[in-house]
């Protein structure tokens, strides 16, 4: 038996109990740290399922851009105020309600769906390579609308936190 | 026991539930970004599952779209988070109601 389940395994228990506690605990600064471990539980399943050039740019991305801009946010921002926090704390269990509800659905809907193949395709040497090619032939236009887009993001958001000159 | 493609839907769904649970209950702006973080590495994960299972490399270059989304969602929406605690001190969504109509 190969130790590849066994991970999967592992790995998904990190994913799921990181963004458990990121939703859930109740100061936000320790909501960041276990984001970080939500986030790199995913990127190990995506080396996993063989997608390492995925898996490195979720790290990158993930781990390096998004989660130290929002640790910025909170350094910003200051805490949660008291009012706040007890609000969080009267909705939690309807939170939980609602995300049981949701998964049980969910997973109800994808158990009733036969459609899907399942064989799984091999893994090559990589994918790096083809998804280089795929993306400046097949999608360039997509890219390069990402890239624009990218560049508005860039521009607006600095517009945006500007202090108007008293 | 081998990792089918239902073990990615299942994964994928849990944690689209686990952002979903962070967004109803969050009231700290920062708290509800956290959220729709989450619910956008469940698309991407069932995206790698789909890729692995009969997709092709399509799933991943989609994937790498959605991450730019994100990159560039969490941007702009932390420059207003920034600018609303500017004016208000604070950042409780329930009290950011300038805008309603």
């Amino acid at each position: 038996m190969s130790v590849a389940p066994l991970l999967f395994w592992v790995f998904s228990a990190m994913v799921v109990v990181g963004g458990l506690m990121a939703v859930l605990l109740p100061r936000i600064v320790h909501a960041v740290f276990s984001l970080l471990l939500c986030f790199t539980g995913v990127a190990a399943v995506y080396v996993l399922a063989g997608a390492d050039f995925l898996a490195i740019t979720q790290i990158v991305v993930y781990v390096g851009g998004v989660l130290v801009l929002i640790a910025f946010g909170i350094l910003l921002t200051g805490r949660t105020s008291e009012a706040t926090a007890k609000q969080e704390a009267r909705s939690r269990k309807y939170g939980l309600a609602i995300g049981l509800v949701l998964f049980f659905g969910l997973m109800k809907a994808i158990g009733a769906t036969s459609q899907f193949r399942v064989e799984e395709n091999p893994v090559g040497d990589g994918t790096t390579e083809d998804i280089g090619k795929l993306l400046l032939g097949d999608y360039i236009i997509p890219f390069e609308f990402a890239s624009i887009l990218l560049l508005v993001a860039l521009v607006g958001s600095a517009y945006l936190v500007r202090r108007p000159k008293a | 026991m081998t990792i089918g493609l239902y073990h990615y839907l299942g994964l994928a769904a849990a944690l689209f539930s686990i952002g979903v649970i962070g967004v109803v209950t969050r009231r700290n702006a920062i708290g509800v970004l956290i959220g729709v973080e989450l619910i956008l590495n469940a698309c991407n994960i069932n995206l790698v599952g789909f890729s692995r299972f009969g997709g092709g490399l399509d799933a991943q270059v989609f994937a790498i779209f959605v991450i730019v989304l994100a990159a560039a969602e969490a941007a702009v929406a932390l420059a207003i988070v920034l600018q609303i605690f500017d004016k208000r001190r604070d950042i409780d969504v329930d009290r950011a109601t300038r805008l309603r109509g």
